[in-house]
């Protein structure tokens, strides 16, 4: 979690964006080169697979929010929606070092917003370490004890982005975040992000790309056993342009787990879900056509057809892996003596 | 505001802050400052960069672009020039990523560029994207450098279209020679075309607004030069209603006596016959044994006696400059070649109403003189005057008869010399160009086409100002400029190596102050 008092954050202006740095970032790197904890030179960029987390297998899927069919996007109303509201956008770029005692993870958090002439970043970079080894935890405030630090760095970073986003993000505003709204062990933590941006009057939209989730095909009966999963669905049944009716899901445990979903086809590739919140979605329901024609719209200005990526969060991600090289951490560990030398890796043990 | 990113292949890449509407232009100065001392960078690539590189999708759909993926940014890549103060412990200072980098002053220019505040003011330009600018610090106001003064004794070559320039540039040099230039100095200018120098008297004419800015920074105003006198062969004349004072022009002529016999050699150009270079040893006897002569001697007297070499089967005596005397037999064809060259010439010699001048009229401190030598035989008359005067002037300073700094405008030099001279054919000049600089004796060759610059002088010019031209033709004297940068080169802006000053290559010459009408 992020410290509380607001002093000890160290905040970079940048233009009219900012970069702060965790306040737990310098001292766990200090602690790391007083433990004589190395960590390898060789870096993972990893990504959050979010494909990974399908729904649980006790939800239910409750058609009927919109009548059957199909929907036609507009992507000139999206460009007005654009031009007339505030948009912002969240993603993350993630650099793991595992190494013998443990396992670091060097988070770039990163939002934009629509600025009048520019994009304007606001990242909180996080480095966390996590480790089995007691001895290595023993008077440490910064390096953490995990017996599954996969868990345990994914509660970080949804607790991390919460913040951030809670903090940062202006009223009124609608913002694009990368990953899915339920999934997982992240679930509560992102319905939690979900309410405090309503409470600002913002409307979080959930976009899922590679998802492998099969929740339609499984459940509408003419489409049981006929599709490999609910992309292949939707991409064999949309145009260029479309989008499907919205469907609404819920946990059967516990009905605040709910949300209703779409996929959209911008080109002639794999479509992408939109997720949103029940609560969201009864709030600002009027609006809701809009924001999928302003997703369209963001999905052609970033214009990639093999991989298509709403344009906001596309830059959102350029800026988080820019400011990963920004700080250049990898002369950082070397300054505290964090990274072996290539004898120590050839013949440490 | 640019912002150091760092050093790529040896030179420094910044990139503009939000601030920064729009691209640098190569050529322009920037400075960083760290706590410790300043460091000058000259921009050498300056582009547009696009840091969202936005799909070209929307704008094929017909859709209007989003604005903040609009935003361009100035990629800079410059080298460092100099630092204020330089380090004197045998480092270079690290120019630090993150550091800002701003337009650098006059004053940051000036020191690294180690310039003195004396010689003509030039303006730092710039040619990019097809514009041609001057460049300004960050109040807005011009940079300027001040084109050394030891580089006129360095030689310099013009170069440029009809209309680029060139002669506009010549003018303005040659006025601050004999004006401004400390204990003033004396121009000869050869005068070959239209009435281009003869009006150096008259203050220049222009409603120009930039022209009238450019002088007003400079502090200057329109201003003709007080002592200008216009030379012109007795055998020619002025023609009316050209606006060219008659007060100040004086008819010349040749003392068939007192000239030098190298001069004569003027009036072979185009005769390729290296029998046809004996003739100065001809004419030089032909002096020597007339010398005491009781009558007064003219040039027509030495076109009959060369003439009466048919009845001696052509075969001539001889004095070399050491005096010895030799026997010589012309061919037939070059006796006739020269024969027919003479009797041209007969009119140049010996006019009565006409004076003849020498060095003592020309090196004269603050004093312009323009010998017109346009029109029909104008060049012969050139040719031969200027190998005479040249010849004067280089004898009265190798004797210290004269102090006084002289710089000589040859405008199309190979209308008087040879393109294909030999250094030994240059005779004078040849000399003048390799010891100018001991003597104070400057050159300006000014021609549209540098090939027409004479072989033997191209290697001791160290100077050279392209005005709009073709790029081989800059190319050619070791000029780096592309074709796209000196064809969009406007009038009065120049592509230039001057001497003393390296770092300087795109400059924009004020208007002369002198003798331009616009």
């Amino acid at each position: 979690m992020l410290s509380q008092d607001e002093n000890e954050r160290a905040k970079i202006k940048l233009n009219n964006g900012c970069l702060i740095i965790h306040p737990a970032f310098n001292e766990t790197l200090k602690e790391l080169g007083r433990k004589k904890i190395r960590l390898p030179k060789e870096v993972t960029q990893i990504e959050i697979d979010f494909s990974s987390y399908g729904y649980p297998v006790n939800g239910r899927l409750v058609s009927g929010i919109e009548e059957p069919g199909k929907f036609e996007l507009d992507c000139r109303k999206g460009q007005k929606f654009c031009d007339q509201n505030k948009i912002c956008a969240y993603d993350e770029s993630i650099n793991k070092f595992e190494g013998l005692e443990g396992t670091g993870f060097l988070t770039s958090h990163s939002m934009i917003i629509h600025g009048d002439m520019d994009y304007i970043p606001i990242n909180l970079l996080t480095f966390y370490f996590y480790t089995r080894s007691l001895y290595l935890t023993k008077n440490s405030k910064y390096i953490k004890f995990s017996n599954d630090f996969e868990v345990d760095s994914k509660r970080d970073y949804v607790s991390d982005r919460e913040k951030l986003l809670v903090e940062n993000v202006p009223e009124d505003c609608t913002i694009f975040i990368d990953g899915p709204l339920i999934g997982g062990q992240m679930t509560k933590y992102t319905l939690d992000l979900n309410e405090a941006l309503l409470k600002k009057n913002s409307i979080p939209i959930f976009f899922v790309k590679n998802s492998r989730s099969n929740l339609v095909v499984d459940n509408v009966e003419e489409l049981k056993s006929k599709y490999n999963s609910d992309m292949h669905w939707a991409y064999s049944y949309l145009k260029p342009g479309e989008r499907t009716k919205f469907f609404r899901y819920v946990d059967k445990e516990n009905c605040n787990f709910a949300k209703i979903f779409c996929y959209l086809k911008a080109f002639e590739s794999s479509p992408c879900r939109i997720e949103i919140d029940i609560n969201t979605f009864k709030k600002y329901k009027d609006e809701i056509n809009q924001i999928m024609d302003l997703a369209y719209y963001l999905l052609i200005a970033q214009g990639d057809l093999h991989n298509p990526q709403i344009r906001s969060i596309a830059i959102a991600e350029k800026y988080a892996r820019a400011t990963l090289k920004l700080i250049n951490f990898e002369e950082l560990i070397k300054t505290l003596g964090i990274t072996p030398t290539i004898n120590q890796e050839r013949f440490a043990w | 505001m640019w912002i150091v990113v760092g050093e790529e292949k040896g030179k420094i890449k910044l990139v503009s802050s939000k601030e920064v509407n729009a691209i640098l232009p190569k050529g322009a100065f920037l400075t960083i400052e760290d706590e410790e001392r300043k460091h000058v960078l000259m921009v050498t690539d300056s582009q547009q960069f696009e840091p969202y590189s936005p799909s070209p999708m929307l704008a094929d759909m017909n859709l209007s672009p989003l604005k903040q993926d609009q935003k361009c940014q100035n990629i800079i890549h410059g080298i460092r020039i100099g630092d204020i103060p330089e380090r004197t412990d045998g480092f270079i200072d690290f120019i630090r990523p993150q550091s800002l980098a701003r337009r650098s002053s006059q004053e940051e220019i000036d020191s690294v560029l180690g310039l003195k505040n004396t010689g003509p003011a030039l303006f730092l330009a710039t040619v990019h994207g097809g514009k041609n600018q001057i460049l300004r610090d960050e109040k807005g106001n011009p940079i300027k450098v001040c084109f050394p003064t030891e580089a006129f004794y360095h030689q310099i070559l013009i170069c440029g279209k009809t209309g680029s320039g060139k002669t506009v540039a010549s003018k303005y040099l040659a006025q601050y020679f004999v004006e401004e230039m400390e204990n003033f100095g004396a121009v000869l200018a050869v005068n070959v075309k239209d009435v281009d120098f003869l009006r150096m008297d008259k203050p220049s004419v222009t409603n120009n607004p930039d022209v009238l800015n450019e002088w007003k920074f400079l502090g200057k105003n329109a201003s003709g030069i007080k002592n200008f006198v216009v030379y012109y062969p007795a055998n020619s004349i002025i023609p009316s209603g050209n606006n060219v004072n008659r007060d100040i022009c004086r008819k010349i002529t040749l003392d068939v006596m007192r000239l030098d016999p190298e001069a004569l050699s003027g009036l072979l150009l185009g005769i390729s016959d290296t029998a046809a270079q004996h003739l100065p040893g001809i004419f030089r006897k032909w002096q020597e044994d007339n010398r005491n002569a009781k009558r007064r001697i003219t040039f027509n007297d030495f076109v009959q006696y060369f003439a009466r070499g048919e009845q001696d089967k052509y075969t001539y005596e001889t004095m070399n400059s050491r005096r010895d005397i030799l026997q010589v037999t012309l061919p037939w064809g070059t006796y006739q070649n020269i024969l027919r060259n003479l009797e041209y010439a007969i009119e140049f010699f010996d006019n009565e109403d006409a004076e003849i001048i020498d060095a003592k009229d020309i090196l004269v401190r603050g004093k312009m003189s323009v010998i017109n030598v346009a029109g029909e035989k104008g060049a012969k008359f050139g040719a031969v005057i200027l190998r005479h005067l040249l010849k004067d002037i280089v004898e009265e300073k190798r004797m210290g008869l004269s102090k006084v700094p002289i710089l000589i405008l040859i405008d199309e030099v190979h209308q008087f010399y040879d393109t294909n001279s030999s250094k030994e054919a240059l005779g004078e000049l040849d000399t003048i160009c390799r010891t100018g600089r001991s003597q104070e004796i400057g050159v300006i060759f000014s021609s549209q086409n540098p090939s027409d610059i004479p072989s033997g002088l191209a290697n001791v010019i160290n100077t050279k100002i392209f005005f709009k031209s073709d790029s081989s033709a800059a190319k050619l004297h070791d000029i780096s400029v592309s074709s796209e940068e000196i064809l969009t080169l406007r009038k009065g802006y120049a592509i230039a190596n001057i001497h003393g000053i390296p770092q300087v290559r795109v400059m924009k010459f004020p208007l002369a102050f002198a003798g331009v009408f616009e």
